[in-house]
């Protein structure tokens, strides 16, 4: 994939998880750069939402952050305490909200691109690993008062 | 007293029907009289209720909301529809407004903006 092309498609990511959280909470997400991801396998602990699209760009993206910011994010959409599975619930309504924001802006920035997302999985653990195979993977890490949130997208080696 | 509209809300996820129906509830002029976790659902419901506005999400699984809209407005052509999606791009638009869809919302949205929103379906 064209190195330009990538960037713009992380840099959709990036915004649309900054715009999705300034709406839902009233409060910043601060991004750090884009910075191509070591390894092929990307390890986190706490709340992960696994986000995949296709269309002439393809990948998968995932947001990891802790239990007690989703439980924020729950708190400042519902204005209530979550239960374990509301947590899961808002982190695949966030996912959502989120992969929904940034194929908008890419599918308006590459005509014709018909992006599309397939539904979020998220999951709550410790110390869990995935593996990029075949993908080019970046991560972002913002920055919050309510604790960091990751980034992580995957784009499809070979794509246009 | 001013009759409230019905509304028939469509959308797979238990929170953004919880948090619509809650924005709903702070108002006087809408309620919810149905809702449907998916489009074939939705289509049933509307029959069955004929509610004022349906909100519509697009992503849904057995039936998504673009094919229930459809179905619905094929039937009825002046069915008051509200798209509610993550999605907002040009060819999603286009689509919609094809099959006569004319108002859409983003998600997220606060609640004035869904009140905005509806308002403007009903002075159509």
């Amino acid at each position: 994939m064209d190195k330009q092309v990538a960037e713009q498609i992380i840099r959709s990511f990036v915004g649309a998880t900054m715009n999705v959280y300034r709406s839902l909470t009233n409060t910043e997400l601060v991004p750090g750069g884009i910075e191509k991801a070591p390894s092929l396998l990307f390890k986190t602990s706490g709340v992960v939402i696994l986000l995949s699209f296709s269309g002439a760009f393809a990948g998968r993206t995932i947001l990891a952050t802790s239990e007690k910011m989703m439980e924020f994010i729950h708190e400042c959409i519902m204005d209530e305490k979550p239960t374990q599975d509301d947590l899961l619930v808002t982190a695949n309504e966030f996912g959502n909200m989120v992969i929904g924001h940034a194929v908008t802006d890419i599918n308006n920035r590459f005509r014709g691109s018909n992006v599309r997302p397939t539904p979020p999985s998220s999951y709550i653990g410790e110390n869990l690993t995935f593996f990029n195979f075949k993908m080019s993977a970046y991560n972002v890490v913002f920055k919050s008062r309510h604790g960091d949130l990751k980034l992580n997208v995957a784009l499809e080696e070979g794509a246009k | 007293m001013m009759t409230k509209k019905r509304i028939l809300l469509v959308d797979d996820s238990p929170l953004v029907r919880n948090l619509i129906r809650k924005f709903l509830s702070k108002t006087d002029d809408f309620e919810v009289v149905g809702e449907a976790s998916n489009g074939e659902e939705a289509v049933k419901l509307f029959f069955q209720l004929k509610p004022d506005i349906v909100i519509m999400d697009v992503t849904m699984p057995v039936k998504n909301g673009l094919e229930a809209a459809q179905e619905i407005l094929c039937q009825e052509p002046g069915a008051k529809i509200l798209l509610a999606s993550a999605m907002g791009d040009d060819d999603l638009l286009d689509q919609a407004l094809a099959i006569g869809i004319k108002h859409s919302i983003q998600k997220p949205f606060k609640q004035a903006q869904l009140i905005d929103a509806l308002n403007k379906v009903l002075e159509e």
